[in-house]
């Protein structure tokens, strides 16, 4: 499955094109990230199917923003599925990576992961290896809309409850780029205690991923406690393209939410 | 709109609240319990009047999810 990542890869270091490309490997029974340099080198290269299509992800467009600060005159290549390449884009329009800078090379998801993350576009615009998967409906964000109001309550605080606050949503989110994390300011959140102050916690996380969240899921596949939080960021997308005909990655320019430059003033 | 002493700042409090309805109505919060309205410092009558119509509103809903939700951690 890898053969034509590999020889597209080989091809842009051959050429120069780019410094390094990052994608996954597999070594010592593990699959994680890894910076392939050397067109000669690329046997470890996964595409991150272990038991199952795409079980082992990585932000690999949030590790290419600190590569990328380290080498910024340096053009690297990257894996991207269909909402790493969202991500991509809604990087760029924060100013995170420099499109002139980045080389996407594309790999389309198969139909049982396309179910699994209930993806509107399970496949980046260009790709070398997969077919195009049928587009998916977010039908848990139905399921929980068709509740009633309190049962809809019931149901997330059920679920915030089992939050043990490792941070790991926020960490492993490729738009989770701030400095400062108001998740982490000692004014708001109260530390010393489990779970944290629900449903707040959560509802400002769902806050700031409005017209960031790109849907690739991490979120909800990193967190021990298998809180939904998927399903929650799917609903805050569909707010913001209803009420702005925004959806990050999926639209072209800036989030309506940006307070900075014109987009505030529109 | 617009016309802001702090800019922009109703254009982007209109967006939030746009959101934030939704958002809370999503999570088990009924929306009407977030009400954004435009009241300037020299109408006093329609601020009185807003917030008589908002703590109707408030008192028919009865106490929030979120207060009940806090009790019973306390306890």
């Amino acid at each position: 499955m890898t053969q034509n990542v590999k020889k597209k890869v080989k091809e842009l270091l051959e050429s120069g094109k780019i410094k390094g490309f990052l994608g996954l490997c597999q070594k010592n029974g593990h699959i994680g990230p890894h910076l392939f340099c050397d067109p000669d080198d690329l046997e470890s290269m996964v595409l991150g199917d272990e038991e199952r299509p795409g079980d082992s992800r990585y932000p690999l467009n949030k590790l290419l923003i600190h590569i990328a600060r380290s080498y910024p005159d340096e053009t690297f290549g990257v894996l991207v599925r269909g909402c790493d390449e969202r991500g991509l884009k809604t990087l760029y329009t924060w100013n995170q990576l420099n499109p002139d800078k980045v080389i996407p090379v594309g790999v389309a998801c198969p139909q049982e992961l396309a179910d699994a993350c209930e993806c509107l576009r399970p496949y980046p615009e260009e790709f070398v290896e997969g077919e195009r998967a049928e587009e998916r409906s977010s039908a848990s964000v139905t399921k929980i809309s068709g509740l009633d109001v309190k049962d809809r309550f019931t149901s997330w605080m059920k679920e915030f409850a089992r939050c043990i606050k490792c941070y790991g949503c926020r960490d492993i989110c490729p738009m989770c780029f701030c400095n400062e994390c108001s998740l982490e300011a000692e004014e708001l959140i109260h530390t010393g205690e489990l779970p944290p102050e629900i449903p707040i916690f959560h509802l400002v996380r769902a806050v700031h991923m409005a017209g960031r969240c790109i849907d690739c899921g991490l979120c909800n596949e990193v967190c021990p406690a298998d809180i939904p939080l998927r399903t929650l960021y799917k609903k805050v997308a569909d707010i913001i393209d209803e009420e702005f005909n925004y959806r990050p990655g999926y639209s072209e320019g800036k989030s309506p939410l940006n307070i900075l430059g014109s987009a505030a003033e529109e | 709109m617009g016309d802001c002493h702090y800019l922009y700042g109703n254009v982007a409090t209109e967006k939030r609240v746009r959101f934030l309805k939704k958002l809370l109505a999503f999570s088990g919060i009924e929306e009407e319990r977030l009400r954004c309205k435009w009241v300037s410092s020299a109408e006093a009558s329609e601020f009185v009047e807003e917030m008589q119509d908002f703590t109707e509103t408030l008192r028919a809903l009865g106490p929030s999810p979120l207060k009940q939700a806090g009790a019973q951690r306390a306890a």
